[in-house]
């Protein structure tokens, strides 16, 4: 084979070869900017208040929150008073159809204690919209709605 | 060819960094990790016990003036009466669409001595703070 013919057939070997060294330069590269920013992003800035131990979710709360969850008017009425329910009404806003309520954590300070919920749903246009709420709870029954 | 090299790397790292932080601005928005404490969320609830209102400035929709002056009155009258957080608690979240809510309890002692205990939930979209009640 002469020279000529040597070097056409290995001319496309080696631009395969450059081709993928490329690639797998870029593809290291990148893999080096995601760890960068990974450093780079810190998150959250770090908290300089302590935090509460969580606490399982009081029964005096969920049983309110199950009334919610169930569309059950008439258990949350035996449930809470009226101005709780004016509380509740306010914290539910812009939703009237409930759709979901979901317990995401509660925290107990000197006999009180606040258990968080959220609240899936739709308002009165038919919008799709999500509210938190949070129930005190103190002596085992609901004291308040924020 | 070993410029050709470095500058491919150089090249792969901008685009991973971008990548990165685009999937990470994603992510949040759209609350694929809904179940974490949104950045904005703590960062607005670390503003607002310091009593900082500038430090959250932007990350809530804008205010006109009056808002603005009711605000730092309000935090000027706080760090007059002393107010001192005792804990801030993450109670947690969770995402529809674009819209996260992040739920926290604070302990704060008042000038006069008082503990009070009291949860704030947050509506957080588009990298702001749009309720805090």
């Amino acid at each position: 084979m002469s020279s000529a013919a040597t070097i056409t057939a290995r001319t496309p070997t080696i631009n395969e070869a450059r081709a993928v060294g490329t690639i797998l330069l870029f593809v290291l590269g990148m893999a080096v900017g995601v760890i960068v920013h990974s450093f780079a992003d810190q998150g959250p800035p770090e908290s300089p208040y302590p935090a509460l131990p969580k606490a399982d979710e009081p029964q005096a709360a969920h049983d309110v929150v199950a009334a919610v969850a169930n569309d059950d008017a008439q258990a949350l009425s035996k449930l809470l008073s009226q101005d709780q329910l004016n509380d509740l009404d306010t914290a539910l806003q812009p939703i009237i159809d409930v759709r979901s309520a979901k317990f995401v954590g509660a925290v107990e300070s000197e006999g009180r204690m606040l258990s968080g919920y959220v609240v899936q749903g739709k308002t009165s246009d038919g919008t799709d919209f999500i509210v938190g709420f949070v129930l005190r709870v103190a002596n085992d029954q609901v004291v308040g709605v924020n | 060819m070993i410029a050709g090299s470095v500058g491919t790397v150089i090249v792969g790292i901008l685009a991973g960094f971008v990548l990165a932080s685009v999937v990470g601005v994603v992510a949040q928005d759209f609350g694929l990790f809904s179940s974490g404490e949104s950045p904005v969320a703590r960062q607005y609830m670390l503003g607002l016990l310091a009593q900082n209102p500038s430090a959250v400035t932007n990350i809530r929709p804008t205010q006109d003036i009056a808002q603005r002056a009711i605000e730092l009155q309000g935090a000027q009258q706080g760090r007059n009466t002393n107010i001192q957080p005792l804990s801030m608690t993450y109670l947690g979240g969770a995402s529809m669409g674009s819209i996260s809510v992040h739920i926290y309890a604070v302990g704060l002692r008042s000038g006069s001595g008082v503990d009070q205990f009291f949860p704030l939930a947050l509506t957080v979209s588009g990298g702001k703070v749009l309720r805090s009640e």
